[in-house]
């Protein structure tokens, strides 16, 4: 068995497997551009892909699999070997392990692809608005957005008020940009895609008399039957605008746009019809991301951080030494 | 000052350390103090002309490709600037040529006002790419050594032949393996705040996109040269891997937005 572990602790077989997985992601990066059809559906941190779509032009991705195995296997050897050397020569000097950690730190990092590349899921979509809704194991509702924005208009930063119930428990989270809402230490979390407002209701004035329609509802009109179309809101236009459509079922139906600032109404089946009043509700777009790998490479952050740092001391004292 | 005003201010400043640097060229082969002091100012404008953009956009300027180009040729100068004692004209004139080439191809680029999107506006993003850019930086800095390595700094030569070396060959691999190293080291750091990065804002800290992929080969492949020394038939070939990785390094950057489809081509 000593000979398997010199071979596997073998520092050269180390060197040899680094640049062998270079190369074959080099190669594997080249084809994933140049033959998109053989990869067309892979997404994400995803492998199960590569085991689903067995095929020669995988080839790569096999042998750098196999590759990466062997690589963490060695880089334990070579590290554990390293540790028991230091530790039977009494080394008491904490930065000379910091290469060891940082070792550590790549052989959690390999585990943590392997675990979110296999238990990969594709993200799922949920609008939100101030209704509850169902996403996965936690029901959202958004009570507020606040919005800066840069001179031109552009965004800068968007903070929705996200209501939260989960596990019987009741809270409320702040969702935006590059501030997502995450549960079960990272594995689960809610990223925000998009946001603004959703119309709910609109209220027209129809001969003196006013009704509260919402969207796609049908209404009386004269002596005819019309439909809410749509509803157009700045910022896309400058004043809302609802699309009214007469006798829909029929072959002359007609589409009608009456805008919120007109001042006359506009005749509708011999009605006149003014658009008075527009409910809308804060709504966001979420993406609901899941991977069980997260919470170990948050821990090789963390593993990788103190190992960088020991190995900057290491430098410093050595430079020290030196001059 | 509106930010208009800025920006054209911050274009004024691009034109006069494009100048500064073209003298540059001259004051390469003078004395460490001379060639120093010019370095020194081309930097102060370019960090003047950064600092300009930034109070313009209301963010850190790094949004397009002139700002991108613009800062990884200052981060170049930085290193120059930081190895300008080295008496080795090939060394320094590679690096110089480096840092000059992207300071020169950023003016075929848009200069105008571009306020960053959403998703980059985060500290992992601010952290994340300065951080790379000096990564690659010290990396060309290693590429340049071996550039001086081929075209004549060889190891046991000594400090005679003439004006071209007072280092040996020997010197610059060791100037290699320091940058690769301080290269390394800064970069490790670097894909954490990218992978957090990645994480806040897509939901992952890595996936198939060809940019992320080639940071991945870039650290594996210094991660694979550090540790060389391991393998004694492979040590003679030191210089050629610092030019192979410099190659690797060009494609993350560049590469992966103008050779192949990346999400992250820069707009």
């Amino acid at each position: 068995m000593y000979w398997l572990y010199d071979t596997l602790k073998s520092k050269k077989l180390g060197v040899q497997l680094g640049f062998a997985t270079t190369a074959l992601l080099i190669f594997g990066s080249l084809l994933m551009n140049f033959m998109p059809a053989y990869y067309r559906g892979l997404q994400g941190e995803d492998i199960n892909f590569f085991f689903e779509h067995v095929s020669l032009v995988n080839a790569w991705f096999y042998l750098m699999f196999a590759g990466f195995v062997l690589y963490g296997i060695n880089t334990f050897c070579c590290t554990l070997d390293s540790v028991l050397v230091k530790l039977r020569a009494g080394v008491k000097n904490v930065t000379l392990y910091g290469g060891s950690v940082v070792h550590v730190a790549f052989m959690v990092t390999l585990v943590a692809h392997l675990v979110g590349g296999v238990y990969y899921t594709p993200s799922r979509m949920f609008t939100i608005t101030g209704k509850p809704v169902r996403c996965g194991d936690a029901e959202l509702s958004v009570t507020g957005i606040e919005t800066i924005t840069f001179p031109n208009g552009m965004p800068k930063e968007v903070r929705a008020t996200i209501h939260v119930k989960r596990g019987g428990e009741e809270f409320e989270r702040i969702l935006g940009y590059n501030q997502p809402v995450v549960f079960d230490m990272g594995a689960k979390e809610f990223l925000l895609r998009q946001y603004g407002s959703k119309p709910k209701s609109v209220t027209l004035n129809l001969n003196g008399s006013t009704q509260k329609l919402a969207l796609m509802e049908e209404f009386s009109i004269g002596e005819s039957r019309a439909i809410v179309a749509g509803l157009m809101l700045p910022p896309r236009i400058e004043t809302p605008v609802v699309a009214i459509v007469a006798n829909p079922n029929r072959e002359d139906a007609q589409q009608y746009f009456v805008r919120m600032d007109r001042t006359d109404a506009l005749l509708i089946e011999g009605v006149q019809v003014r658009l008075e009043d527009v409910e809308i509700v804060n709504s966001v777009v979420v993406d609901l991301k899941e991977n069980p790998g997260v919470p170990l490479a948050l821990s090789v952050t963390a593993l990788f951080g103190v190992g960088v740092v020991l190995v900057i001391f290491r430098l410093v004292q050595k430079l020290t030494h030196r001059y | 000052m509106d930010p208009k005003s800025l920006i054209n201010l911050s274009i004024l400043c691009y034109w006069l350390s494009v100048g500064v640097f073209t003298a540059y060229w001259y004051f390469n082969y003078s004395d460490k103090s001379s060639r120093g002091l010019v370095l020194l100012i081309g930097l102060a404008i370019q960090f003047l002309a950064i600092l300009l953009r930034g109070m313009a956009i209301e963010y850190f300027p790094l949004t397009n490709k002139f700002e991108s180009f613009y800062g990884f040729s200052a981060t170049v100068f930085v290193v120059l600037y930081i190895y300008r004692g080295t008496e080795i004209p090939t060394y320094r004139t590679v690096l110089f040529g480096v840092g000059y080439v992207f300071l020169v191809a950023a003016a075929f680029w848009p200069k105008g006002l571009n306020y960053p999107p959403p998703l980059m506006i985060t500290i992992w993003y601010i952290l994340h790419v300065p951080l790379s850019f000096m990564c690659y930086a010290y990396w060309a800095s290693s590429f340049a050594a071996a550039a001086a390595w081929f075209l004549g700094a060889k190891p046991g030569e000594g400090a005679s032949s003439g004006g071209a070396s007072k280092a040996s060959g020997t010197d610059m691999i060791e100037l290699m393996d320091r940058n690769i190293l301080y290269g390394m080291l800064l970069f490790s750091v670097s894909m954490l705040f990218g992978g957090l990065w990645g994480y806040v804002a897509w939901g992952s800290y890595f996936m198939w996109d060809a940019k992320v992929v080639w940071s991945v080969i870039v650290w594996l492949f210094y991660s694979a040269y550090i540790h060389v020394d391991h393998w004694p038939a492979a040590k003679a070939y030191k210089p050629h891997l610092a030019v192979v990785g410099f190659l690797i390094v060009l494609m993350t950057y560049v590469g992966t937005s103008f050779l192949i489809k990346s999400t992250h081509s820069f707009g």
